[in-house]
């Protein structure tokens, strides 16, 4: 077979370049040296690409779970006074917003307080539109399946995550205030006080953000408190539906809790 | 001679081309047993195709349009086996809402043959694989995920042969590491086993078949630098894999990795990314005589 194609090439005359040979032979040797003589194989993909058309009769299939997903993605699950977005450098609206009611439903959860609550801004995805908020806005800001978890800080650990806001400016914070100057830390604050050495604080996060993503490698040993399956976007959603019942508006804005120079 | 000239061309130019030639294999290799191997990873509850908004992957993808390609090939290749390598299930509101009902409703009308059982799988824990299990007409194949002691006990096969005309295929699975990356309350008492002993185990039971061909379903995902085992790693320590069909890691692979291992022998990696933006196509040719035979690539034309 491969005397084969040589000769064919020889009679087709159409080589362009000595390149084309040179790739031509490599694929032929790649072939012929196989030591399972009995098998050979091809491999490739084709994409689905934007000149793939839909299945109709899978369109056909899929169109009633389509209807009632949007029919329940489009329920309005509650109200902002004003657009609520990630604009701002470490301290961000939507940081504060999520922040404060992930620490909310982990005190309503375990009937403790929490100290700090802390939000990577990578992931939030998207943010909550002026006026009526939809089930489907929750789902675009947070599409992962992140958990919450409940960590202890010892001193040490608070200083590392102070620092690491103002180095990274990449976190969303509630009950723990920052203050840098010329990029170091100068001043941090648990609901308005000093860190005691001596104490242990309770951090709210997600399984993402303590199990060291990001580069949180400090979070990675420090002990657990709570591990959840309680999703993020289940939590968010629950606490934003439990507003609205009260007759609230969601309101969020960048209040200087993360003062970054 | 237009003929060789196809072949030639696909020869040089490699993967991923589209081609309007007609070419049954059969017309170049007439006394060749053939199989065509399609795969999928890492669907991710990707029904509709990403959505029309200017990024990347934006109308592309989904498993509405991989049924399409499907059908197609189904029209040309009379015989093939269409394989998945897990994480079916979340990254859609799809998931969220229906628990991945319709994920495997969809892969069954499609005529999967397989799957195997990623990290995913277990996001609503061993109750929600149990719950879906009956949507899916196809089988769950999974070797070293020790189930015996949950739900799942006697519903994930550990291999199985496929007989297709005339060819005996071989297929094991192989699941990632559990510990640290699904809750425990979310698998349970399922037990993790070392993927390489046990695909030595399967190799040497589905050899013992005289299976022709020996697939492995991974999710052990493509590549670390660490010393987690990876498909590659697996490729280099276990002799008689033909095809290991990966996942987890998403690797969008422009062309499958060979992997010689010290014995000599030859085992084909590939991987096909996330969300059916690409469907794999794995063509084997086997020759009554031991003589070289070249299978063709040949992909569909999808305008």
């Amino acid at each position: 077979m491969k005397n084969d194609y040589l000769i064919s090439i020889r009679e087709m005359g159409k080589l362009k370049s000595i390149y084309s040979l040179g790739l031509f032979l490599a694929f032929s040797l790649l072939f012929a040296c196989s030591p399972q003589l009995h098998k050979n194989v091809q491999a490739s993909y084709i994409p689905a690409d934007s000149n793939v058309e839909i299945h109709p009769e899978m369109e056909d299939y899929v169109s009633p779970y389509r209807e009632n997903l949007d029919a329940e993605m489009n329920k309005i699950i509650g109200e902002t006074t004003t657009e609520i977005n990630k604009s701002g450098s470490g301290e961000t609206a939507l940081g504060n917003l999520i922040t404060d009611l992930q620490k909310e439903h982990a005190e309503k959860t375990f009937g403790y307080t929490i100290d700090i609550s802390a939000m990577n801004n990578g992931g939030i995805r998207n943010i909550l539109p002026e006026g009526k908020i939809t089930l489907g806005n929750i789902y675009e800001l947070s599409p992962f399946d992140n958990y919450l978890y409940v960590l202890e800080l010892d001193a040490d650990r608070v200083k590392k995550l102070a620092e690491y806001a103002i180095n990274r400016k990449s976190l969303g914070l509630s009950g723990l205030f920052v203050e840098s100057e010329g990029g170091v830390l100068v001043r941090y604050l648990i609901n308005g006080e000093k860190v005691d050495e001596s104490k242990t604080y309770l951090l709210a996060v997600n399984d993402y953000m303590a199990s060291g993503g990001d580069n949180l490698d400090f979070l990675i040993d420090a002990p657990v408190r709570e591990q959840t399956d309680i999703v993020l976007r289940d939590l968010l959603i629950e606490r934003i539906r439990a507003i609205s019942e009260k007759g609230e508006k969601i309101s969020a804005r960048i209040e200087g809790r993360q003062k970054l120079d | 001679m237009k003929r060789r000239d196809f072949i030639f061309k696909s020869l040089i130019t490699g993967v991923g081309l589209t081609y309007s030639g007609n070419l049954a294999f059969a017309d170049i290799i007439p006394d060749g047993k053939r199989i065509s191997i399609l795969h999928t990873n890492d669907m991710h509850s990707r029904i509709d195709p990403f959505p029309d908004d200017g990024g990347r992957n934006a109308n592309q993808g989904g498993m509405t349009k991989l049924a399409n390609l499907v059908a197609q090939i189904r029209k040309e290749e009379e015989n093939l086996l269409l394989l998945d390598a897990g994480d079916v299930f979340q990254g859609t509101p799809y998931f969220n809402f229906y628990g991945g009902e319709l994920e495997f409703k969809l892969m069954s009308k499609m005529g999967f043959d397989a799957s195997t059982i990623g990290n995913h799988e277990f996001d609503n824990g061993l109750e929600g694989i149990f719950e879906q299990l009956p949507n899916a007409q196809f089988s769950h194949i999974c070797s070293n995920y020790d189930f015996s002691n949950t739900i799942l006990k006697n519903k994930i096969l550990p291999y199985k042969v496929y007989k297709k005309k005339g060819l005996k295929i071989g297929i094991f699975g192989l699941g990632i590491e559990l510990n640290g990356l699904v809750s425990k309350k979310n698998y349970g008492n399922t037990l993790y086993l070392d993927p390489i002993s046990k695909a030595e185990e399967m190799v040497s039971e589905l050899q013992s078949k005289k299976c022709d061909l020996i697939i492995c379903l991974s999710h052990l995902g493509y590549s670390y630098r660490s010393a987690k085992i990876d498909d590659l790693k697996l490729a280099s320590s276990v002799s008689g894999i033909d095809l290991i069909i990966g996942g987890h890691t998403h690797t969008f692979l422009d062309e499958p990795t060979r992997v010689k291992n010290q014995q000599g022998f030859e085992t084909i990696v590939h991987q096909v990314g996330t969300g059916a933006l690409r469907l794999g196509k794995v063509d084997f040719v086997f020759s009554k005589e031991n003589k070289m035979k070249l299978a063709s690539v040949r992909s569909l034309p999808i305008s």
